[in-house]
């Protein structure tokens, strides 16, 4: 509407960035439609839309994360064609998300050193980290652990990162959600004078307040098409408003209620508080469809699954008179969750199972469901509620999006609820269907149970609700009832909102400890101190009671033994490390052996000798890219895909000797096992490497990959890890270490033997895990590691000194990888859960 | 049976008789044996102790690759009772591999290492376990591998291997089976894990007898069927051999208590189960007893199931550590123990004790069920 004339004023130099007819598509669904964007340099570009306007998509293909179907980027007047999230780094474009791509299982400092560049870290390391958080008013400590953090912490941590890099385009998604409002000021003054130095700033946000305060251009986005560009001065709210909105529908929905005024109501809410909602109040009389509208995740799901009784409240609920506890709300409430897939389906049960889920106790006596029952019930349900599926054994599966969801609802009211609670429901359901699902609402609401829907989709709560409530950050900012109920009015109340997030601070209050001590407790090498308490105290005790425990002939064998577990122990790390699992190690190991078998033995040539190692070491390679490109490229489960090189392997084993031959040549095995003084060098070279994988992790470009992929690989890929690359080196070298692991075992067995090496996964993975690398992925120590090995062959080696009988040698393993498995989550507490729930 | 330490060649049953006859044999050539305790011969003023129980002190250890089943724990208590014959073994330590074959090897060194003079070991892995005997060796243990062979070299990588000969097993089914089914038959082996030694020694026994002879049929998997010696895979084995085979005249198996499962199957079927040419077992024999009536062609004959062993090694090395009268025989003898054709060796059945006692054993049944316990 009021394009162009404005903007010549501000076009002296030329743009920053200027995206032109950018198009995408996701499966059949347009998100962005020729789409174009120019940003200017030193100005504050808000960008404007409902949800699902394309907001996200357009500004995932400024920074590299999306590749458009269509259209060109240019960057200061040149044409760059393939945009990655590494190439928009050294373009100086930096992006805060909503959701900030950090990784849980680093700490601050580390997080700061996998994004910034360190040009932009020279001097005292320590002071610029300091000042970068400073500058944006993060008090986390450099050594924190990410994944401990608030939600507005690593928001501001994630800011902090971007502001480092000094952008020449800032793009800030939606940034003040999470802030409370001291931050949101100091992030304001941070955009300007960020503005005012020259960069470009692109403003994602749903708030006009916001965008009076801030921007100097806005464009709007509707439906995935450039809805307006203006000059935010010249433009009223009214105007931006009419961009915003005006949505064609394709859809019809059933006529509305009329109700009375002097009608008591059926569902009273008052005063309702709980995560991320605080104070809502509002009634429904009988026959009223209720709306909660809202900009996505605004409190509204949070709500609803109160209401359902799923979390807990404050406040009172009232149904027919009759306050109802969250108990009560549990039992008695039909709740539609907007993750159909994972929460509202058992996906590999028939549409049958799915159904009868919340009616099993009307289907027949005491705890047995009567079939013939059963499927008349749930057969009459499913008619009346049309959906179609060719039998009622049908995989839910196979089901299209919508017939999905009246399954879900088929459930919801065979259940004969008192209240019906649906978050999305026409999300992913196709046209038709749509209009169904709102007639079922409409019956349902007419039968006297009280609806609530929540949706993101304003104009689908303008034809669907009678009465409606908008919440932004937590708060009822409008009550709307009778011809109030519009899309229009919906989305002004939210987009007009100021309210800000409630100041968090509960979580960090938690904390018993003091920070310096629950710093060092969570830090990584609290296990291998752990560990080496147990190991000294558990030698000690041995020695007490034999003296003859630390005699070299004792020593050196038990070394040995670590060396063995101990380089296999060590890859293990690594795919833990990236949140893997390699179950192929002991069978590699073995394979390894058996083809090591048929050319280190004796009277062999040293050419034979040396081909027989250089093969051995190929195979391993092999096998690693084997697990790695299974994992990446076939799309298998790490699980999965070790287990079927687990048992190629064994299989491979067998095919070249069915049972052991190839005496190992003692001068391989003398060779291997040599000793100086009672140290075996191989065991020095384990401790060498296990110390030197330690630097690697820590100091080097690869090391923080792996752990960045392992703490959270999204993130990672947004922050230009090349994900696919790491994971399959990783497993290479997790192969590699195998390699040495299979040449001890080589001279320890002494010839070649298809059924050997098997039992080296299970140990090794106890390795690593004993060691306090965590099995999520992302961090660990190869020093823990290798004192867990220690720890397993010493308790080996303690059952034999002390003579304790077979049922105490499972015990005391299996008690010590329980005790630390607890030790240390406890150690690391609860936030990486915590977390995962939040996305 | 020594079953499932999950490794081929694993050994398992073999013929012994009631172990005075066994020790005497063991023992021929240092005395008399006074039949029940066997062997109680004091040739070397050691008091009442054996020939083999010099007076030296010493500490005796035993390893087993894998300990955790009703044989390995028979067999184990068997060597530790005679141990306890000898009173110059001044303690007998004891470790169990858990079909681990590093941890194996971890409790053959560490057994070394706190001390001990002797080491019997039951080295499951086979060969994969001579570097780690030849260490024990040369650290001066008296070093004395049984059952499954190790490879090397008695003198250079351990003091002697006190084996069996598993064909003879063979044999003596095949002889039996000639006899009950002199015009020829269908013949179903089972064995333990796929490869395993003493399954591929067994069946050598069992062709050198019937293999020339184009009467008899061997059925199923060659060389034997693979059951891991695992009940559970036996049932399924046997099941299956049953529906795809409308005759079948003897079944072959060297742990004979596996089969009990899975034997009513004919039954079911209503056909008659048939001969049975066995290692023995409590349960096995009094399954016989409970339907011979009504299977006329269910016929049983085991061979011991050879839990004493473990005795013949462990007088081997304790001879050598206490300086005692060294067995001069290192062979552990295959004996026929039932034969329900024969009325010299009827079948034993003890329907007071606990289905897996072996009555070949030295060890009272009453005993063994203590160890079980």
């Amino acid at each position: 509407m009021i394009n162009q004339p404005h903007e010549m004023a501000l076009t002296a130099a030329p743009p920053t960035m200027a995206l032109q007819g950018i198009s995408k598509s996701y499966a059949a669904v347009a998100a962005l439609t020729d789409v174009s964007l120019e940003v200017l340099p030193g100005e504050v570009h808000a960008l404007l839309g409902e949800n699902g306007a394309g907001k996200s998509t357009l500004m995932g293909v400024a920074s590299g994360t999306v590749v458009p179907d269509r259209g060109t980027i240019t960057v200061l007047g040149e044409t760059v064609d393939e945009l990655t999230p590494g190439r928009a780094t050294e373009l100086g474009i930096a992006i805060v998300h909503q959701h900030p791509a950090v990784l849980p299982d680093m700490t601050v400092a580390e997080n700061i050193a996998v994004a910034v560049p360190g040009r932009f870290l020279a001097g005292d390391r320590h002071a610029a980290m300091r000042s970068i958080l400073d500058r944006v008013g993060c008090t986390a400590h450099p050594q924190d652990r990410v994944g401990g953090l608030s939600i507005a912490q690593k928001h501001l941590l994630e800011l902090a990162k971007a502001m480092a890099v000094e952008p020449r385009l800032l793009i800030l998604d939606e940034p003040t959600a999470p802030l409370g409002h001291d931050s949101v000021g100091l992030l304001f003054d941070l955009v300007r004078s960020a503005a005012r130095a020259g960069t470009a700033v692109v403003y994602i946000t749903h708030r006009l307040a916001e965008v009076r305060e801030l921007a100097d251009r806005v464009t709007v986005l509707r439906d995935g098409h450039h809805s307006g560009t203006a000059v935010v001065g010249d433009v009223t709210d009214d105007g931006l408003l009419a961009m915003i909105v005006g949505r064609q529908l394709e859809y019809t929905f059933p006529g509305k209620r009329l109700a009375p005024d002097d009608e008591p109501p059926v569902l009273a809410v008052d005063g309702v508080s709980g995560e991320r909602f605080s104070g809502v109040s509002f009634t429904a009389r009988r026959g009223e469809i209720i709306g909660v509208a809202g900009v996505l995740g605004n409190g509204q799901s949070e709500l609803l699954r109160a209401l359902a009784g799923l979390a807990g409240h404050s406040g009172s609920i009232t149904i027919d008179g009759r306050r109802i506890s969250r108990r009560q709300l549990h039992r008695s409430s039909a709740y539609m969750p907007a993750d159909r897939h994972h929460e509202g389906l058992m996906m590999s049960m028939s549409v049958r199972e799915n159904a009868a889920l919340t009616a099993l106790d009307r289907l027949g006596p005491a705890r047995f469901v009567n079939r013939r029952r059963e499927v008349e019930v749930v057969g009459a349900e499913l008619a009346g509620l049309d959906v179609r599926t060719a039998t009622l054994e049908t995989p839910v599966t196979s089901l299209s999006g919508g017939n999905q969801q009246k399954v879900v609802m088929a459930r919801s009211l065979l259940g004969r609820p008192d209240i019906l609670l649906a978050d999305e429901p026409t999300q992913g359901v196709d046209v038709g269907a749509r209009a169904e699902i709102y007639r079922i609402l409409r019956e349902v609401s007419g039968n006297g149970v009280p609806v609530v829907v929540a949706s993101s989709d304003a104009k689908e709560l303008e034809g669907l609700c009678d009465r409606v409530v908008v919440l932004s950050r937590g708060h009822v900012v409008a009550e709307l009832a009778g011809d109030e109920v519009t899309e229009e009015r919906m989305i002004r109340a939210a987009i007009e909102s100021t309210a800000h997030t409630r100041a968090e601070g509960q979580r960090t209050a938690k904390r018993r400890l003091s920070p310096v001590w629950q710093r060092r407790l969570e830090g990584d090498y609290a296990p291998v101190l752990i560990l080496a308490v147990v190991m000294l105290g558990l030698g000690a005790y041995i020695y007490s009671q034999n003296d003859r425990y630390l005699l070299p002939f004792n020593v050196t064998s038990v070394m040995l033994l670590v060396s063995a577990l101990g380089f296999i122990a060590l890859g293990q790390t690594v795919a833990l490390m990236t949140g893997g699992i390699d179950l192929s190690v002991g069978p590699l190991a073995g394979f390894l052996v058996v083809v090591g078998s048929f050319f280190l033995t004796d009277g062999q040539s040293g050419q034979a000798l040396v081909l027989g190692l250089v093969l051995m070491a190929a195979l391993a390679a092999l096998c690693g890219l084997v697990n790695g490109s299974l994992i990446r490229f076939g799309r298998f489960t790490p699980v999965a895909a070790t287990l079927a090189t687990y048992i190629a392997l064994q299989g491979f084993s067998f095919l070249l000797r069915d049972s052991p031959g190839g005496l190992i040549s003692h001068t391989v095995t003398d060779v291997i096992t040599l000793q100086v003084g009672p140290i075996p060098v191989a065991f020095v070279l384990l401790v060498v490497l296990a110390f030197g994988m330690e630097f690697v992790l820590r100091a080097t470009r690869w090391g923080r990959d792996i752990r960045a992929v392992g703490s959270d690989e999204e993130s990672a890929r947004r922050l230009g890890v090349r994900s696919t690359r790491t994971i399959i080196t990783g497993y290479v070298v997790v192969s590699l270490f195998v390699f040495l692991g299979a040449l001890i075992l080589l001279a320890q067995l002494g010839i070649g033997d298809p059924a050997q090496g098997v039992g080296y996964t299970l140990n090794s993975v106890a390795a690593v895990v004993l060691g306090g690398t965590s099995l999520l992925g992302g961090r660990g120590t190869f020093v823990g590691t290798l004192l867990g090995t220690g720890l397993i062959v010493q308790l080996l080696n303690a059952t034999t000194f002390l003579g304790l009988s077979q049922t105490w040698q499972y015990l005391f393993q299996g008690a010590l990888i329980v005790v630390a498995a607890l030790v240390y989550s406890q150690a690391r507490g609860t936030s990486r859960t915590a977390d995962g729930a939040l996305r | 049976m020594n079953r499932p330490t999950r490794r081929p060649r694993l050994t398992a049953p073999a013929t012994a008789a009631v172990a005075a006859a066994v020790l005497s044999l063991g023992l021929a050539g240092c005395g008399a044996s006074d039949s029940g305790s066997a062997t109680s011969n004091t040739a070397t003023g050691n008091g009442n102790a054996p020939a083999w129980c010099g007076s030296k002190k010493a500490v005796l250890g035993m390893t087993d690759g894998f300990g955790g089943n009703s044989w390995r724990l028979i067999t184990t208590a068997s060597a530790k009772e005679e141990a306890a014959k000898c009173p110059s073994i001044t303690s007998f330590e004891y470790a169990d591999g858990q079909g681990n074959t590093q941890k194996a090897i971890a409790d053959v060194q560490g057994m070394v290492a706190k001390g001990v003079n002797a080491l019997v070991v039951f080295p499951d892995a086979g060969e994969a376990m001579l570097p780690a005997l030849r260490s024990a060796y040369k650290a001066g243990v008296v070093t004395v591998p049984y059952r499954v062979a190790p490879g090397g070299k008695p003198g250079v990588d351990y003091d002697v291997f006190v084996d069996t000969k598993f064909a003879a097993d063979g044999r003596n089914w095949g002889e039996w089976i000639k006899k009950i089914l002199p015009d020829g038959g269908n013949i179903l082996f089972l064995s333990g894990p796929p490869g395993n030694s003493q399954g591929r020694d067994e069946a050598e026994g069992l062709r050198s007898v019937l293999g020339s002879d184009s009467r008899y049929t061997f059925i199923g998997e060659q060389p034997f069927e693979v059951t891991n010696w695992d009940p559970a895979e036996t049932q399924k084995v046997l099941t299956s051999a049953i529906s795809q085979n409308a005759r079948i005249d003897v079944i072959v198996s060297d742990f004979g208590p596996s089969l009990v499962g899975a034997l009513p199957v004919f039954e079911q079927s209503g056909r008659s189960i048939p001969a049975i040419a066995a290692s023995d077992g409590n349960v096995l024999s009094c399954f016989w007893e409970d339907h011979k009536a009504k299977n006329p062609d269910f016929k049983l004959f085991t061979v011991s199931t050879q839990n004493d062993h473990s005795r013949l090694a462990v007088q081997h090395a304790v001879a050598r550590a206490t300086g005692g009268q060294v067995p001069a025989s290192s062979t552990f003898p295959s004996l026929v123990f039932e034969d329900s054709t024969a009325e010299d060796k009827p079948v034993q059945c003890e329907r007071d004790l606990p289905d897996d006692v072996y009555l070949s054993a030295e060890m009272s049944g009453a005993d063994q069920a203590k160890v079980l316990k």
